[in-house]
């Protein structure tokens, strides 16, 4: 009975995720084929010797693992504060808070990210006032360069982060943060001896999710960087739709996946310690 | 740290916050704003209003189709989603058997995938199964990226009803459908819901599947954004990127009333 329930969930995942991902390992492995999509029948690990061998291959998994972790770092540095805030708003407030942070997330990743391109052109408002205040002698390079990027994928997943501290946040019992202070802590000591340390776990966990999507980072780079910004993801998608060489943007996407996994497991490591520093288990 | 400097620098951080989820906004505001521009040139209107672009996307063929398409995908999509989510949900909170917690995982997975990867595996596939060019493929991928969201949310409701009433429902000479017809589903029926408006707007928004798997006949409105957003700079890709935030609103607000409706 349970499986027969499961029957809708397990075929799908096993046609449409577990199949294309197993095909994506044989056609990486193909031969490449100036007229089609791959030589049919061969074995070659051409693509793959290329990424990891050539410096450009190389160049790309690096930078997808920086901005990855910039991403991630900035997403949790930005999260924290401001779930911290929305945390302490009253009812209604912490509500219409929480939509503004959702929100772009209900309307299209073009619309937002145009919105972002537009604020952040030439003649776009940031830099006008920037140019008015005699801040800039001429317009910043905000977009098609590394700084719209950074601020391309951050607007993105920064969001995620606040949705899992916000609840952390309210799960903390405030009569802790009460004791605290009337043993006579200061506010800034309340916060640093105890809702800090019970705030890491979920810190941690924001951390890990954010990495693992900013790893995949896709439209940002597309949409506000330049040439010297493209991510595996980036190259996935040129290689197989745009110049239709499916072993090489199989084998890209294979690479792209054990880069996500071993920045996980990298992460696991900071990650237990910040579980081990909040003191989960004593609580 | 004094009492006062520590307070100034409360207020500080309260209002960056404020800016900061006005900043937040701003990008999509900025877009709605655009999207009224009655010229060719990137300016937002101040004085003249215009309707230019709205009626330039409704007008055309390429636009009116993508819609649809969109509409059509979504649509398809949320059937996949919410019978396989709500499936796996009532299997691991009803019922306990070997390799629960294996199939609860396993529903996760595709969170963890980037769209890309997805999409450069499921090319060769849908070309190999006969599907290239269906609605259906575009609607079986975006099931999957809304399958574990709706999962999660279906087993928290699940998983907060009370089986007793199931039992009580079952010891009463119900059927097991019947019980889930009268009694379970009545229950979850917000959470359902919720599901059905979340697996919908993941799909009117999704676009990296989409290009991967949309053929010039079955493009969604996204994918069909998608080369304007690189070649021309007009506002139109403002006015529609804004209708399709139109469609989302319009499946939230059908939901809305349904619920409203059956409460």
């Amino acid at each position: 009975m349970p499986w027969l329930l499961a029957a809708p969930a397990v075929v799908l995942l096993a046609g449409f995720f577990l199949g294309p991902l197993l095909l994506l390992l044989r056609v990486s492995l193909y031969e490449g084929s100036g007229s089609g999509f791959y030589r049919p029948g061969t074995w070659s690990a051409d693509a793959y010797a290329e990424l990891v061998g050539e410096r450009f291959g190389r160049g790309i998994i690096a930078f997808t693992v920086a901005l990855g972790t910039g991403v991630a770092a900035l997403s949790v540095l930005i999260g924290y504060p401001l779930a911290l805030f929305i945390h302490t708003l009253p009812r209604r407030a912490k509500w219409l808070a929480l939509a503004a942070v959702v929100l772009p997330k209900l309307a299209n990743v073009f619309v937002v990210l145009y919105g972002v391109n537009l604020l952040l052109g030439n003649s776009g408002p940031v830099n006008r006032s920037l140019l008015w205040l005699g801040l800039a002698t001429e317009p910043l390079p905000l977009t098609h360069s590394l700084t719209g990027v950074l601020i391309a994928e951050t607007y993105l997943i920064l969001p995620y982060a606040v949705l899992v501290l916000v609840p952390a946040f309210d799960r903390i019992d405030p009569a802790l943060i009460a004791a605290a202070r009337g043993l006579g802590a200061g506010p800034w000591a309340a916060f640093r001896r105890v809702t800090l340390p019970l705030s890491l776990p979920a810190v941690a966990v924001a951390g890990q999710l954010c990495l693992i999507w900013a790893l995949g980072a896709f439209v940002g780079p597309i949409l506000l960087g330049g040439p010297d910004q493209t991510t595996l993801a980036v190259l996935v998608q040129r290689h197989g739709l745009e110049y239709a060489d499916w072993p090489r943007g199989a084998a890209t996407a294979v690479l792209s996946l054990l880069t996500i996994a071993v920045c996980v497991a990298v992460y696991a490591w900071p990650a237990g310690r910040l579980r081990r520093a909040g003191g989960a288990g004593d609580v | 740290m004094s009492d006062h400097v520590s307070r100034w620098l409360l207020r500080g951080g309260q209002i960056l916050a404020v800016l900061l989820l006005l900043a937040m906004l701003a990008p999509f505001g900025y877009a709605v704003w655009m999207s009224f521009a009655p010229g060719e040139l990137l300016e937002p209107p101040t004085g003249h209003w215009s309707l230019r672009w709205y009626r330039e996307v409704l007008g055309s063929a390429r636009w009116t189709t993508a819609l649809r398409t969109t509409a059509q995908v979504a649509g398809m999509s949320v059937i996949g989603s919410v019978a396989g989510g709500l499936g796996v949900a009532l299997a691991v909170t009803r019922y306990r058997f070997r390799g629960r917690p294996a199939l609860s995982g396993a529903v996760l997975v595709p969170l963890f995938v980037p769209a890309v990867v997805l999409g450069m595996g499921l090319l060769p596939l849908v070309r190999a199964a006969g599907l290239w060019g269906t609605t259906a493929s575009l609607a079986a991928a975006h099931s999957l990226v809304s399958l574990p969201v709706v999962f999660l949310l279906l087993r928290s409701a699940l998983a907060q009803a009370d089986p007793d009433l199931e039992r009580a429902a079952r010891g009463l000479g119900a059927g097991p459908v019947t019980a889930f017809r009268r009694v379970t589903l009545p229950l979850v029926y917000p959470a359902v819901l919720a599901g059905v408006v979340i697996a919908f707007i993941l799909s009117v928004n999704e676009f990296v599947l989409a290009v991967f798997l949309s053929t010039p006949r079955t493009r969604t409105l996204p994918a069909a954004l998608w080369p304007e957003s690189r070649d021309k700079e007009t506002p139109l890709l403002a006015a529609a990127s804004c209708l399709s935030v139109l469609v989302a609103l319009a499946g939230m607000g059908l939901s809305a009333w349904l619920l409203r409706r059956r409460l």
